[in-house]
């Protein structure tokens, strides 16, 4: 998700480790949890990921969705003072499907539709969870045109850039929309604009309006207007006319879907516009600073623009049969979109209730319970020959969880396993939601009684296993005879999350220089 | 070729954000310290949609500095689009 940064400015967005999600919210010292000053605490994840094997058979593949739904309400429940973002989980098309699999039982689209409705069910008990649902976004562009497989294999990052751009925008929108920013009142002109055609030239019934052609797109254009002002927003009229022309088009054009009534104000003369828009604001009490004003004119629209900037005057669109689309996607979530969670009916109630044992276990759900649910089995192998290509390679790549960042590749290892007086400890983990593999190492000079390497990936941070490798680490010295074991940090710029990591597990500092901390424990 | 480099060093500098008087046809992963495996992939998604072309990936690990990338968009622009 790293990539979404530069598109949620002016948002600050901080990131977290890659997969650290569940971890992060369950435990209280991570930044999300600890930082006071954090107002918004977003918690988005891939498409599919958390699905896990589900993902190909939801009858047989454990998914993580439910264990991040407990994470995400015990969490909202603790840190109610923080506005918390999700995304909905979305399954992709890259899966055997069959042909009528649309939510049967037991289909992936069926689990998806079930962690979904956990999530809003999450939401109407947390009002501090704010959700935004990017099926939204695979609906309007396309799967092909979001999904990178290329990224995805070269660096675990899912999406296009295309895709972080509108996640972005979304995102932005949502939590706008969340905090009441909406706009309030859209002025709106009539020729041309709300019909096509010049009402002085065609008379009431001659302007274009209609079910087919040029005409439905601007009867398209006032139902979406309805749907906008049925929603609580606010319509007015500002327009160059004689007021009686205008008058009798809603008395008379039985193809107006929008009638007087619809309005709140209505300012028809040939005043200047943005005397007409003062004029509006002053009779309803509402500040400009909360209109968006659509004309089909640019120099009518420049000239209200420079009058009153506070006004949002979106460019109108060139191609008419596009005119309802871009209301939508270019005036109505940018400027009028709304945040609510829909009203509870009964049965929603009775819903409630038989999962308010299931809410109960979530406020008390923490970083134990989850590791203890995640059943964790880690396999620690010595000088495992098979191990050689992923130690080099995690040598290579690990970055923050490492406390000497010495590197090495593959003939290194080899040798190293090879030589009597060293020895490789690899950590090989996995939980019920599979396998991640080699994740963790540590490099040992025997003979000197010497940790020389030990590192783990940052996928797995949080999860204590470090303690189970360091514990075979000091068997491994004890087992040679050793009382006593030297360790050593290296700071680097990237690894200060284990700059106590040798403190916090018994070793006393005995040398300390710029570049390395020298430590040594009795065993 | 000389416009393709300017807009190659803008995307490089946008991804990395720093400012584009600081990079120049030689620069790379070796010489630019922001350049690291992460910005990398920065680097690559934005030269994707500027381009509006889609990267394999070895392309994506072998285009590490402004002439690699250079050289791809000059072999994409030649070819028959994939």
């Amino acid at each position: 998700m790293q990539p979404l940064k530069r598109f949620l400015k002016p948002i600050d967005a901080t990131f977290g480790e890659y997969g650290s999600l569940i971890v992060d919210l369950l435990n209280p010292s991570s930044t999300a949890a600890r930082d006071s000053d954090l107002t918004h605490v977003m918690c988005l994840f891939d498409t599919d990921t958390l699905l896990g094997e589900a993902f190909f058979d939801p009858a047989k593949g454990p998914n993580q969705g439910d264990i991040f739904l407990d994470a995400l309400d015990a969490f909202c429940a603790r840190h109610s003072e923080k506005t918390v973002v999700t995304n909905t989980f979305y399954a992709s098309t890259a899966r055997p499907s069959n042909f009528n699999d649309v939510l049967s039982e037991g289909t992936v689209r069926s689990l998806e539709a079930t962690l979904n409705r956990r999530l809003v069910e999450v939401a109407r008990m947390r009002p501090n969870l704010l959700i935004v649902d990017i099926e939204f976004l695979f609906r309007h562009y396309g799967e092909r045109q979001l999904i990178s497989s290329a990224f995805w294999y070269v660096g675990r990052i899912r999406y296009t850039t295309l895709m972080f751009r509108v996640f972005g925008d979304l995102i932005r929108q949502a939590i706008a929309a969340y905090n009441n920013k909406a706009r309030k009142l859209l002025v709106l002109d009539l020729d041309n604009t709300l019909w096509g055609g010049v009402l002085g030239e065609v008379g009431p019934r001659g302007v274009e309006l209609s079910e087919e052609g040029r005409g439905a797109c601007f009867r398209d254009f006032q139902r979406a207007i309805k749907a906008l002002k049925q929603s609580g927003t606010l319509l007015a009229i500002c327009s160059k006319n004689n007021l009686e022309d205008v008058l009798e088009v809603f008395e008379q054009n039985s193809m107006m879907i929008l009638s007087r009534d619809d309005f709140s104000c209505i300012q028809v003369n040939w005043q200047p516009k943005p005397e007409n828009i003062l004029d509006i604001a002053t009779t309803l009490n509402i500040s400009p600073d909360s209109f968006v004003f659509i004309d089909d004119d640019p120099v009518e629209r420049a000239i209200v623009a420079k009058a009153l900037p506070e006004i949002v005057t979106p460019d109108f669109p060139e191609r008419l049969e596009t005119l309802r689309e871009w209301f939508i996607q270019n005036v109505v979530r940018p400027h009028f979109g709304k945040y609510r969670i829909s009203n509870e009916d009964l049965q929603k109630t009775e819903q409630y209730k038989a999962n308010e044992s299931r809410r109960r276990f979530a406020a008390d759900f923490d970083l134990d319970g989850f590791l203890s649910q995640l059943e964790i089995r880690c396999d620690i192998r010595v000088n495992d020959p098979s191990s050689v290509l992923r130690a080099a390679q995690l040598t290579q790549k690990t970055n923050q969880f490492n406390l000497t960042t010495q590197r090495y590749d593959i003939p290194d290892i080899t040798k190293y396993i090879a030589d009597p007086n060293r020895a490789l400890i690899v950590l090989d983990y996995s939980d019920r939601f599979g396998s991640e593999g080699i994740v963790a190492l540590s490099m040992l000079e025997i003979a000197e009684g010497r940790i020389s390497n030990f590192l783990m990936s940052c996928r797995v941070i949080g999860r204590k296993i470090e303690d189970q490798l360091l514990d075979r680490v000091l068997e491994l010295f004890r087992e040679n005879g050793l009382s006593k074991v030297f360790a050593e940090f290296v700071p680097t710029a990237k690894n200060q999350v284990v700059k106590s990591f040798y403190e916090r597990h018994g070793f006393t500092l005995i040398a300390e220089h710029e570049e390395r901390r020298t430590y040594e424990r009795e065993i | 070729m000389t416009d393709r480099a300017d807009q190659i060093i803008s995307v490089v500098s946008e991804a990395l954000e720093v400012p584009p008087d600081t990079l120049s046809r030689d620069s790379s992963m070796d010489t630019v310290l922001q350049w690291d495996s992460l910005a990398h992939l920065n680097i690559c998604l934005l030269f994707e949609e500027r381009f509006n072309l889609q990267l394999d990936m070895e392309e994506i690990a072998q285009a590490t500095s402004v002439d690699a990338l250079l050289q791809l968009l000059a072999s994409r622009e030649n070819n028959e689009p994939r």
